[in-house]
């Protein structure tokens, strides 16, 4: 039975199912033909994995991003990034880095992010003389900061499926997120000095304060939000109810961006990606209900203990795990299907919740931009014309930068405690 | 034929209509009650005991629907490699077998999800006293969505492109 729901998962995912339908009927199946339990089980599941109060947090946050892109916002802390950073070799490429690093602090998804500064990004670049696959693969990987910098809709799902508070998972989140960011910089930085003659034109510390003053509101507002959770003044839901008001205030009354007749087609958008993520949850809630049932995480945990003696040893096959689960399978269904599997080993191994929360959110970001299922490289194909196989390629440096991150990450926890325990 | 078809078609696609701005509505309305709930809770200083319970519910209506929603419009996410690596006749094959097995899971929540919603329809939620029949009805209407959607998608992957 354990084998017939981990096969036809993977062989309805190979033919190109939806991955919520992919789910939901793998486990449907399996309890069809062993027949484990009712089949009222089905819309149980998958309605109790839904009905959380704690969930509508996600609704609210891809709102509030898209709110931001609507007012003016993302166009704000472009200008802001570029007095920052647009003045060094490269500099383009870093503005794209530096602004997602700013817009994920605002938004919850890594594929918001991608959309909402590629849009104003990737063809500003390829004007500018690079490479049109080195800026989209470029901003997919930037992209992937949106996971991993607080608000996170991954950093949620973790908390609530590992049982720990998401205030200390957006906290944890903070420093990993930076690093990435540098790390990405690097790259671009050294890739530009090799092929980008091009100099760009130099900031005065007068621009940076102008720019910095115009984007004062929107930088302000995960200040607002984290401080408002890990204050424990609201709760992660009531602040990312927050953050919708906030934005729609800011982009429809100081930027006057958002005008009343884009409501309707903001408030549908963001509905329906939403429900994409949702449906995910739906159905892996069901389907971990499944792998519970049938023992799965008992009989992995005594494998594993059995012969995997270090600590060491465990981290990098979880690493190697993840890379490849997070190349097939979306993050939130990766989550909700693995931390009941993984974590109990985890925590007999001395490896903090929080650390190992970290630890797979971000390998799962680098699944954001790694075919085949790199969401964030499909959004930033789309923007700049070039052919899914030829980003592909171009990615691929970039994968191995955020993958020396990931081990960095993994082998200091100090990165992701230190934060959540001040 | 053909005509029959793009008349469905049509049809469905009014269907979808309505249902986006259904969509829109519902996360509106989870919005404001929460926004009203910590505007309560902070500013007024007494709590409201049904905004939570009405934005969950709409929360998982606007998911059952929100799916079926997507699937016509192509938007659920999924692992295009066949697709992007067959040749044009393992694509249409796709095209077809996609909606199929969608079809088969689609029977499942329909038969199964109208059997919950009878069963627990004189149970009664904890705050707003509303039958919850109304919270797990939305598998069924969400499983008939994905049925009508994947018969769309049937449709689309045997008639011509309109010019």
């Amino acid at each position: 039975m354990v084998a017939l729901l981990f096969v036809l998962l993977a062989v309805l995912l190979l033919i190109g199912l939806p991955i919520a339908f992919a789910l939901g009927l793998a486990a449907t199946a399996t309890i069809w033909l062993g027949d484990l339990m009712p089949m009222l089980i089905v819309p149980q599941e998958m309605i109790r994995s839904i009905n959380s109060f704690a969930l509508l947090a996600i609704p609210f946050f891809i709102l509030a991003g898209f709110l931001m892109q609507h007012g003016g916002i993302s166009r704000r802390l472009v200008d802001f990034s570029n007095a920052l950073v647009g003045s060094m070799t490269g500099g383009l490429a870093m503005v794209a880095i530096v602004t997602s690093l700013f817009f994920a602090a605002i938004s919850g998804s890594g594929t918001a992010t991608t959309a909402a500064i590629g849009a104003i990004l990737i063809p500003a670049m390829i004007a500018k003389g690079y490479d049109a696959n080195f800026a989209a693969a470029n901003q997919a990987a930037a992209g992937s900061l949106g996971v991993i910098i607080p608000p996170s809709i991954p950093l949620i799902l973790y908390a609530i499926s590992a049982n720990v508070s998401v205030g200390d998972m957006f906290m944890a989140g903070i420093l990993p997120g930076v690093l990435v960011a540098v790390a990405l910089m690097l790259y671009a930085h050294l890739y530009s000095r090799r092929r980008m003659p091009a100099r760009e034109d130099p900031r005065s510390r007068r621009d940076m304060l102008v720019a910095g003053r115009k984007a004062i509101l929107a930088i302000l507002m995960p200040v607002l939000v984290l401080g408002g959770i890990y204050g424990g003044v609201f709760t992660p839901t009531e602040a990312a109810v927050i953050a919708v008001v906030y934005s729609f205030l800011v982009g429809a009354l100081v930027y006057r961006e958002i005008k009343l007749r884009d409501i309707p087609e903001i408030l549908r958008r963001s509905a329906v990606t939403s429900a994409v993520i949702l449906g995910i949850i739906a159905a892996a809630g069901l389907y971990g209900r499944i792998i519970q049932t049938l023992g799965v995480p008992a009989m992995v945990s005594d494998l594993v203990i059995g012969s995997i003696a270090s600590v060491i040893i465990f981290i990098v096959l979880v690493n190697v795990l993840l890379l490849i689960v997070g190349m097939f399978i979306e993050a939130a269904a990766a989550i909700l299907i693995f931390v009941p599997i993984l974590l109990p080993i985890a925590l007999s191994f001395g490896i903090s919740p929080i650390h190992f929360g970290i630890i797979m959110v971000v390998n799962l970001a680098m699944g954001m931009f790694t075919p085949p299922v790199g969401l964030n490289l499909f959004v930033a194909s789309q923007i700049s014309g070039s052919g899914i196989a030829k980003l592909s390629r171009s990615v691929v440096p970039f994968a191995i930068v955020v993958f020396a991150v990931v081990l960095v990450i993994s082998f200091v926890p100090f990165l992701s405690t230190w934060l959540p325990s001040r | 034929m053909i005509r029959a078809l793009f008349a469905i078609n049509r049809a469905i696609a009014g269907l979808n209509w309505v249902v986006g701005w259904l969509l829109a509505a519902l996360l509106l309305v989870m919005t404001v009650f929460i926004a009203w709930q910590v505007f309560a809770r902070y500013v007024m200083g007494s709590p409201l005991f049904f905004s939570e319970e009405i934005a969950r519910f709409s929360m998982v209506w606007m998911t059952m629907l929100g799916m079926g929603y997507a699937f016509r419009h192509g938007s659920l996410i999924s692992v295009d490699i066949l697709a992007e690596f067959g040749g044009i006749t393992l694509r249409r094959l796709l095209a077809v077998a996609i909606p199929l097995i969608a079809v088969v899971f689609a029977l499942v929540l329909l038969v199964w999800g109208i059997d919950i919603t009878e069963r627990v329809a004189r149970q009664t939620a904890p705050s707003t006293r509303i039958s919850m029949g109304w919270l797990y009805a939305a598998v069924p209407a969400g499983a008939a969505l994905i049925f009508v959607n994947a018969l769309g998608l049937l449709i689309d992957s045997v008639t011509p492109k309109r010019a």
